[in-house]
């Protein structure tokens, strides 16, 4: 049963007309960008134009497809009235919630890691040199959890959880790691950088706030790991108890 | 299997249904109301996609929300008209059946077997975006019915069916009402209702109307009279034959001249001491009906009251 | 004279029938019903108006001071070197995610929530073509945007042009008004064509909505990123080569930003002239690249619509 659920919700978001969007955001601007990062910032070694494009597109490009596959764990269903299908089945909702949000969450990591991967292969004209790039598949990964269980209860909790989520993805995690103080500490995207441990952008301020490296960012890689895993279950157990003890019924309106 | 003590469900200010106290046990029973009577409501409440905001609901003996224990012994079918339309309609059900528990193989024979059941080995493997609204309603169908419940909800499964789709599905309720399974239908179509059950529950506005069997309802109604019709070639001499029951209200005859109308109270009453006027007065009786002893009469006489 | 029994029976409608040219009016008006019926709107609409806001706080402060300060002072004031025109620029810059979001409020769900509803072999099964639905639905985004747009900006116009003739408001372009008429047609003409496009392709507001979002922002990104990589550039004394400079208006905010300064006829200024404030400004751009790239984005994207924009409904 739990298999079924998982494999379909995979499924679902492996659909041709899902993937190919990212993967021709990978494929062209990405791998773009990266092949020509050189021309925007002279004289940067592969390392630094590596973590530029990377920060600045690859983990922006995350939060983006996190906000929009995380919708169909939940809200799609809701929308679409097939929900009542799936409430009606002798599934623990927790489990319903919880192994749909695991299918979404890798595919996002995967089409995250692909970006990455455009991004490199861009940079070092080829998929070896990188020493970066398991560490940001690492943080991508992690990245994909953590902004999915977020959005996944936004979505639980507000019905126009898409806006709510692109806010968060764009404006949020655009601004609060380049906050002074620790505000910066209230942003995923600070602990992912704290797991991809980039090299610095240099003194373009511009590229570094685009890289959200702006802020103050101390933390060590084991602290951006452990915060993360408890963000990510405390969101998972808080979304399952939700999910589990509210109603969700098809909106009868057509927006 | 379904007791509802009063229930109650409101949605914000307005409420959806109101204090509904009834059994539902196995058979078919009809869940009948106008629109907005609060029929889908409790058809909710009872599969547990709602909670009663006061009073007690149980489904085999149970809690209906979120229970997956109640699920796995209760097939639903909803009125909504929406699947994943990328599916084929043998997708939709396997990956259903799959959630009702079944393994792989066990899973893809109960399809074969439910879609076989409701005519759609055919087309099952088209895609549902194709599908026309009576295939819908059979694959929806097809879905209730895949882990065998003991209890099937379904509302408005007839529309959209054609009339033979109708009749097969009548039939098809029937041998599972003969197994013992309860069966709850909400349906508009008093006639076709009609064929399945005597057995029905009456909403109005959010309240329980009349729940029980039709003939023990309609003799219940005392504001209106039962309307016999009797076809004879004396239709005069019928009339004071009959007159003279003490339970007979009212009389006229048909324009055409060969029957006679009556209102009567205590219809078996008036049905014995009518077969009494045939056997000892020589009464030549070429049929009898009652106009208003159906489902449709009983639904207007209540919801007017 | 008339039965006392009155005629239920059904009859046809014998009314007034409104002439062709109201069709799409109808259907503009039902858009422009629904969107200003969601408080977001209004909140959206407000927010977009803050730079001017802020302007407003700033000149109220500067004269304050200057006041305080006496006449020595007057003439160092700030508001007396201030390019005007770049003021609006700034603020239509400030207004443009705001713009965004009433673009998606208004315009993800416009076409898309016709199409998961079957409205659309309603609509078109009546008189009404699909060219009376297409102008419909763009005019049904693109009157309240450019409302939005206009009202401030005009306000702002007007209280500018009683108060600050003296700093030189009025001479310095006597035409400011009617490049600002220009100016607030920008992002109505825009938005309301990709968000037809964007919606028309699906059967969902919230998915147009979402991949509408990822157009804007991952553009929006790369204006972003070659904007830190000219300032970057700048500051260390080199010139920024010319696809820095053009990559900069290739996103749905840098085209309004490329049309704004054509029309304004700017290469922008810093936002509030205060001491270390940005120098760096990307320069104006080619008119005859950029002009053709908005209009051709827009024609493109109102094609797309037309394209999916379909009486019957078509199982893939």
């Amino acid at each position: 049963m739990e298999g079924a659920i998982f494999m379909q919700a995979v499924r679902e978001n492996l659909r041709f007309r899902r993937v190919i969007p990212w993967l021709f955001l990978g494929g062209v601007v990405v791998l773009g960008f990266a092949m020509n990062w050189e021309t925007f910032q002279p004289g940067a070694d592969k390392e630094s134009q590596y973590a530029a494009v990377s920060s600045i597109f690859v983990f922006h490009i995350l939060a983006l497809i996190s906000a929009i596959l995380t919708s169909t764990i939940l809200n799609q269903e809701v929308e679409n009235k097939t929900i009542v299908y799936l409430l009606t089945r002798p599934v623990p909702r927790w489990k319903l919630l919880f192994f749909r949000y695991l299918a979404c969450s890798l595919v996002v990591a995967a089409l995250a890691s692909i970006n990455a991967v455009f991004a490199s292969a861009g940079v070092y004209h080829g998929l070896s040199g990188n020493s970066f790039l398991i560490k940001d598949i690492a943080a991508l990964t992690v990245g994909a959890f953590a902004y999915g269980a977020f959005f996944m209860l936004i979505g639980l909790l507000f019905n126009r959880a898409m806006i709510v989520c692109l806010l968060f993805a764009f404006g949020w995690e655009t601004a609060v790691p380049n906050m002074p103080g620790q505000m910066s500490y209230l942003s995923i995207n600070t602990y992912l950088q704290a797991i991809a441990q980039h090299p610095s952008t240099g003194s373009n301020k511009g590229l570094a706030a685009l890289s959200a490296a702006l802020g103050e960012n101390s933390i060590s890689t084991s602290t951006g790991y452990i915060t993360m895993i408890v963000f990510i279950v405390v969101l998972v157990v808080f979304g399952a108890g939700w999910f589990t003890h509210f109603e969700f019924l098809p909106r009868e309106d057509a927006e | 299997m379904i007791t509802a003590t009063n229930v109650s469900r409101w949605y914000g200010q307005v409420i959806g249904v109101n204090d509904i106290n009834c059994e539902i046990g196995p058979g078919i029973t009809a869940l009948l109301g106008m629109n907005g009577a609060g029929k889908t409501t409790l058809i909710r409440l009872i599969t547990g996609q709602l909670r009663p905001t006061t009073g007690d609901l149980r489904v085999f003996g149970l809690e209906p929300f979120a229970n997956p224990d109640v699920y796995r012994r209760m097939g639903y079918c909803p009125e909504i008209d929406n699947f994943y339309e990328h599916y084929t309609g043998r997708d939709f059900v396997r990956y259903l059946a799959r959630l009702d528990g079944m393994s792989a193989s066990v899973g893809n024979a109960r399809t074969d077997e439910v879609i076989d059941m409701v005519g759609m080995s055919e087309r099952a493997n088209r895609k549902i975006a194709g599908y026309s609204k009576g295939m819908r309603q059979r694959i929806k169908l097809a879905q209730a019915m895949l882990h065998n419940p003991d209890l099937i909800l379904l509302d408005e499964p007839l529309n959209g069916l054609d009339p033979v789709g109708r009749r097969e599905f009548m039939d098809l309720l029937g041998g599972l009402a003969d197994q013992g399974k309860a069966i709850l239908v909400s349906s508009h179509i008093l006639f076709e209702v009609e064929q399945m059950t005597r057995s029905l529950l009456l909403l109005h506005r959010g309240r329980l109307l009349a729940t029980g069997d039709l003939g023990v309802i309609r003799s219940l109604i005392d504001t209106h009279p039962h309307q016999i019709r009797i076809e004879t070639d004396e239709p005069r001499r019928a009339a004071a034959l009959l007159a003279e029951l003490p339970n007979i209200v009212s009389m006229k005859f048909d324009r055409s001249g060969d029957a006679v109308q009556l209102e009567v109270r205590e219809p078996a009453a008036f049905y014995d001491a009518l077969a009494a006027a045939v056997l000892e007065k020589g009464l030549t009786i070429r049929g009898f009906s009652s106009p208003d002893n159906n489902l449709e009469s009983v639904f207007k006489y209540l919801v007017e009251a | 004279m008339a039965s006392p029994i009155a005629d239920l029976t059904y009859r046809n409608y014998d009314g007034p029938l409104e002439p062709p040219i109201n069709r799409w009016w109808a259907i503009a008006k039902l858009s422009m019903k629904l969107s200003t019926k969601k408080k977001g709107f209004w909140a959206w609409s407000t927010l977009s108006a803050f730079w001017y806001i802020i302007l407003l706080i700033f000149f109220y402060f500067t004269e304050t001071v200057v006041s305080n300060v006496g006449a020595v002072g007057q003439k160092a004031s700030p508001i007396n070197n201030l390019i005007w025109k770049d003021q609006f620029l700034n603020a239509f810059g400030e207004s443009q995610l705001f713009l965004f979001i009433l673009a998606l409020l208004m315009g993800a769900g416009t076409i898309a929530n016709d199409n998961r509803a079957k409205a659309l072999l309603v609509y078109l099964s009546k008189p009404c073509s699909k060219l009376d639905y297409v102008i419909g639905k763009w005019l049904g985004i693109f009157v309240p945007m450019t409302i939005v747009t206009a009202v401030p900006a005009l306000i702002f116009y007007m209280y500018c042009l009683m108060s600050y003739r003296s700093a030189g408001f009025w001479t310095q372009d006597p035409w400011l008004i009617v490049r600002l008429l220009g100016m607030i047609l920008i992002p109505g003409t825009l938005y309301s064509s990709i968000t037809l496009a964007i919606s028309s392709m699906f059967q969902q507001g919230r998915l147009a909505g979402g991949v509408f979002a990822g157009v804007y922002f991952i553009s929006y990104f790369i204006t972003l990123a070659m904007e830190g990589a000219y300032v970057s550039m700048s500051m260390g004394g080199s010139n920024p080569p010319g696809i820095v400079k053009g990559l900069f208006y290739c996103s749905v905010d840098g085209l309004q930003a490329a049309m704004a300064k054509i029309i304004l006829h700017t290469n922008g200024s810093p936002k509030l002239p205060i001491p270390g404030g940005a120098k760096f400004q990307v320069p104006e751009p080619s008119t005859f690249i950029f002009v053709p790239a908005f209009f051709g984005v827009c024609a493109l994207s109102l094609l797309i619509a037309w394209s999916q924009i379909r009486a019957v409904e078509v199982v893939r």
